[in-house]
């Protein structure tokens, strides 16, 4: 059997070995214009291949440009450094001071009212391309592509023992306080945008092409090269110009006004209010506490906010008692001193707990 | 042609010199329509096979080596182009089993009646019956007796089993052997 395949296959073989068969057409042409087109298609595609690529690092190289000339001061490290703020003690002598103009400061200790904040850009350059007056909210959709950080500090992390000292992308320090939020970004119409819930205090880098705008609830501010305390809730936007200058637009009517440094200022639906003292909220960046018939209660719970007081009281009548009086650059350790001898009470201090004994007072 | 006008020639297409390469197609052309043929059912589906096939051999000119000779690497590109073109056009693949066969009902072939059969049967003759085959049978036939194939490669060019392929191969000589007894030439 094994013979048999091998001598068919060897005939077939034979048989077949130099067969030829003349063809019916020359189809030369043909083949070698299919050919030539092949290597055409091939060195086609090398070219498209090189124009894509040159085209990607075109593009690649002028968003680049883009964004950095967009951005050129903002970094997309987000440095959050927790500083922890000198505690009160007993020797008086220490006091929460400006640290969120310059951190070197925040080792400093005072011994009266010797803060003196470097004022040096008192003047008010408003000259924007971008002006927050004619900012419409239309012009405020953040759109893509743009650096956009935000800071929420939480009860947890933003008392004044574990104060958080967030660097925004443009170098600008800011320190948002309890249960805050600070929403930061480089628009793309050039100008630098931060809205606000809650309280914060801003140190912002002046920048003249950059404006830095600050969205409360009710305003919006224009701010340049300062030191600001904001606090916006639903209620009311409330604020405080430290140094700088920093225009305030109401959202609704329109109405403008300039802050200089040490104005506060309260603006609600209704509109815009100067007041006389700085709010109580933002002692722990002005040192400042204003009391007119103010109940204990309110005192503590504003020693609270501002300086992390640990207050214990040995008789709840005494937060009944009303107090009225003014703090500049003060502490816990000073208001609680003046209170009790306004109000005969006694101040025992253990570790940092304080203790408030005495005879309270009537509804 | 003589292997190195081959060579010159095989540089020439090389550099893309269409004369190199016409004459190249001249030179091949008859032969590989012969080798097509016996994969298709007529001359133009094997022209057509063929062209397909110049114009690969043309493009990859370059992956030539030398190493065999230029026409058994063309016959390569031109079987394989027939495979191709047979396995766009397939249905069915014919699912023999090896162990139906029963051997001893093919009469064998002994040497006298082969040299008959070289004698008497034209390439014609034997290409028409080849091509009376089942198509399967016949490209098992055709890759296993004719270009060399081992039952093993096969299988993987037809994407069938080995045994398949065995099966087909005994199948299609069988009914060959009876075509071309059948056709009148006596045995002795």
């Amino acid at each position: 059997m094994k013979e048999d395949k091998d001598l068919l296959k060897e005939l077939l073989h034979t048989k077949f070995k130099d067969d030829v068969i003349e063809s019916s057409r020359n189809n030369f042409d043909n083949i070698f214009d299919a050919v030539q087109k092949k290597s055409d298609d091939k060195s086609l595609f090398y070219w498209y291949t090189a124009g894509v690529i040159v085209l990607m690092l075109i593009s690649v190289f002028t968003l680049y440009y883009l964004k950095n000339n967009k951005t050129s001061n903002t970094h997309t490290e987000e440095t959050s450094t927790e500083i922890p703020i000198q505690k009160e003690n007993i020797n008086l002598v220490t006091t929460p001071i400006d640290t969120i103009s310059s951190k070197k400061e925040e080792n400093n200790t005072i011994t009266g009212n010797e803060i003196s904040e470097d004022i040096n850009q008192s003047e008010n350059s408003v000259t924007k391309k971008i002006d927050v007056t004619t900012l419409e909210p239309e012009d405020e959709i953040i759109e893509k592509g743009v650096i956009t950080v935000t800071y929420t500090a939480s009860d947890k992390y933003a008392s004044t023992e574990h104060t958080m000292y967030n660097k925004l992308p443009d170098s600008s320090t800011i320190v948002v306080r309890k249960n805050s939020k600070v929403n930061f970004t480089a628009t793309t119409q050039g100008y630098r945008r931060a809205d606000i819930t809650g309280t914060v205090f801003l140190n912002i880098i002046k920048e003249e092409s950059k404006p830095f705008i600050l969205f409360g609830k009710h305003c919006k501010i224009q701010i340049t090269g300062n030191s600001f305390a904001i606090h916006s809730d639903s209620k009311a936007d409330l604020m405080t110009l430290i140094q700088g200058s920093a225009k305030v637009v109401h959202n609704t009517t329109k109405e403008v006004r300039n802050l200089i440094p040490g104005e506060s200022l309260r603006v609600d639906q209704n509109g815009i209010v100067l007041l006389e003292k700085s709010p109580n909220r933002f002692a722990w960046k002005t040192g400042d506490l204003h009391y007119k018939n103010t109940s204990v209660d309110q005192i503590i719970n504003d020693l609270g906010e501002n300086y992390d007081a640990k207050i214990l009281l040995k008789n709840a009548d005494i937060l009944n008692c009303k107090y009225s009086g003014s703090f500049e650059k003060t502490n816990t350790t000073k208001v609680l001193t003046k209170l009790a001898s306004a109000l005969k009470l006694r101040i025992t201090k253990k570790d940092d707990l304080f203790t408030i004994t005495g005879q309270g007072c009537n509804k | 042609m003589n292997k190195e006008e081959q060579d010159k020639l095989v540089k020439a297409c090389k550099k893309n010199s269409r004369d190199a390469m016409e004459k190249i197609y001249n030179a091949f052309m008859p032969r590989m329509i012969a080798v097509s043929i016996r994969y298709c059912k007529n001359q133009s589906d094997a022209e057509d096979i063929v062209q397909e096939a110049f114009i690969k051999v043309f493009k990859n000119i370059k992956k030539y080596k030398h190493s065999g000779t230029l026409g058994s690497w063309i016959e390569r590109i031109v079987v394989n182009c027939a495979i191709d073109h047979w396995h766009k056009r397939k249905k069915t693949v014919l699912m023999d089993n090896s162990e139906l066969i029963m051997e001893t009902e093919t009469q064998e072939l002994d040497e006298i009646e082969k040299n008959q059969f070289s004698k008497q049967l034209s390439s014609e003759k034997l290409r028409t019956l080849i091509n009376e085959l089942p198509e399967q049978y016949r490209l098992v036939l055709n890759l296993y007796a004719i270009e060399g194939y081992s039952h093993k490669e096969i299988s993987k060019i037809l994407k069938i089993k080995e045994s398949t392929s065995r099966s087909n191969y005994t199948r299609a000589r069988k009914k060959l052997l009876e075509n071309m007894r059948a056709i009148g030439i006596e045995k002795y």
